[in-house]
């Protein structure tokens, strides 16, 4: 019969065992179990997903007549000023064409579009995350900058199957090279604290001395192109606050992003044409 | 295949604690348009832990800890270590405790929910790529996490009784002699 000592101690001694043999397995195996148990929960994710649309739809069968009419009136309107945006948008992708092949200009066209319904959102102190309902099968790479209608949602760090992780800009996690809109210095963006009840915000440093932002003249924040993931020109905040650094060679600043991130429901994947 | 009762257990552990990590995950998309979320992670370690015998309760733990790993931007084994280490503690002290009473077990799972939140933050924090994180956020986290997890503890521990009595085919008060 083993000592008392030995039998008491003996649980953590088999906690010590599983620890130094998950420690020495393979980072290929800890890879591929990953991927399995990933792949086994999705289909019930993007199930979930699948129902709550359902749900929306019987929630929209309940309205009446007259709320879809004026519904489908606002929506005409806004269709036909698009349609309108998209007949100048051809025109001017035909000039800018014109005259990249007179000037034997590179192509700006780097990316196609790929729409994607949000299956998940895990927005917690930690990290901030979505996962979207395309992946491998529909050309999805990592890396692969997110946007909607706001700017910047994030960056796909996961791609499986049938889904995607994408690593959100509000995430700790995330930083990047931004400039202000109408200045093309770059400076350093960090998503950041995401306070309770309230948008999401995140950090800028490096901001040279002579730009201003306050509440009242508040500056857009735009990706630089620099780093190569995100292309120039994308909207990423709204600089609210610059304050001198401790070291008083640059400002700090806080981001407002836009509130609507935190509730997305559908995002666009930019596919580099040419792998990043 | 005949399945042994261990293995059995085993199943309706693992079933259970899957069906709360899939309605946790439901919750938190819904939550997340106000700033909050919630971490129920205790429970699925708690019931198996005070009832179970020890290499049952220490499998579900890792394997619930792994499926959780999956879903989550930290390195992969992160929550199945933790999940094993906070099983292996309440292990260690369920003699010293009465493990029948719900409240009791509704205790220890929100003592071990405190501890586990503390340590992710601990582990996350100590990144070498330095996170920030809301301190203000975390503590709302924390406490409606707290709030929620004691008022559906109840249900969940009902639920893997429930399912330990449905493979045994008998009430949980005869099955519960054969488990431990």
């Amino acid at each position: 019969m083993p000592p008392e000592r030995f039998d008491t101690s003996r649980p953590f001694i088999v906690l010590g065992l599983v620890v130094l043999i998950w420690l020495l397995v393979p980072a290929i195996i800890k890879r591929w179990t990953q991927v399995g148990f990933y792949e086994l929960q999705a289909p019930v994710e993007v199930s979930a997903s699948y129902v709550r649309e359902l749900q929306d739809y019987w929630a929209w069968r309940t309205r009446s007549k007259t709320e879809i009419y004026s519904a489908y009136q606002d929506l005409a309107g806004v269709a036909a000023q698009y349609a309108h945006a998209a007949e100048e948008n051809a025109t001017l992708r035909r000039e800018i064409e014109r005259l990249e092949n007179l000037l034997r200009l590179p192509t700006f066209d780097r990316y196609r579009t790929e729409a994607a319904r949000v299956v998940s959102r895990d927005l917690n102190a930690w990290w901030q995350q979505l996962v979207i309902r395309k992946g491998l099968n529909h050309g999805i790479t990592e890396g692969s900058p997110v946007i909607f209608s706001g700017g910047v949602v994030g960056r796909v760090s996961e791609v499986h199957l049938n889904t995607s992780v994408v690593d959100m800009i509000s995430s700790p996690r995330v930083r990047l090279a931004a400039s202000f809109e109408g200045d093309d210095r770059p400076v350093s963006y960090q998503g950041g604290i995401n306070p309770p009840l309230s948008r999401p915000e995140a950090t800028v440093e490096f901001v040279p001395l002579d730009l201003y932002a306050d509440a009242t003249e508040p500056k857009a924040l735009i990706t630089s192109g620099l780093g190569g993931v995100f292309p120039r020109g994308l909207r990423l905040g709204t600089v609210i606050l610059l304050e001198p650094s401790p070291d008083g060679l640059f400002k700090t600043g806080e981001v407002w992003l836009d509130p609507r991130l935190n509730k997305l429901t559908e995002v666009a994947v930019l596919v580099p044409l040419e792998p990043l | 295949m005949k399945l042994t009762d261990s293995q059995r257990r085993l199943i309706v552990i693992l079933a259970t604690g899957w069906v709360l990590l899939w309605l946790s995950r439901q919750a938190n998309h819904l939550l997340a348009p106000v700033g909050i979320s919630l971490w129920l992670t205790s429970l699925l370690i708690t019931l198996p832990a005070l009832r179970l015998n020890f290499r049952t309760g220490l499998v579900g733990s890792f394997v619930l800890g792994l499926a959780m790993d999956a879903w989550s931007p930290v390195p992969f084994g992160t929550h199945a270590i933790l999940l094993a280490f906070a099983h292996v503690v309440v292990f260690r002290i369920r003699n010293r405790i009465e493990t029948t009473e719900v409240t009791i077990a509704v205790i220890v799972a929100l003592i071990t929910n405190l501890a586990l939140f503390v340590a992710l933050t601990m582990l996350i924090l100590s990144h070498p790529g330095g996170v920030m994180v809301s301190s203000l956020r975390l503590l709302t986290d924390l406490v409606v996490s707290q709030i929620t997890l004691a008022l559906i503890a109840p249900w969940f521990f009902a639920l893997q009784e429930r399912g330990l009595e449905l493979i045994f085919r008998v009430p949980w008060l005869t099955a519960r002699t054969r488990i431990g």
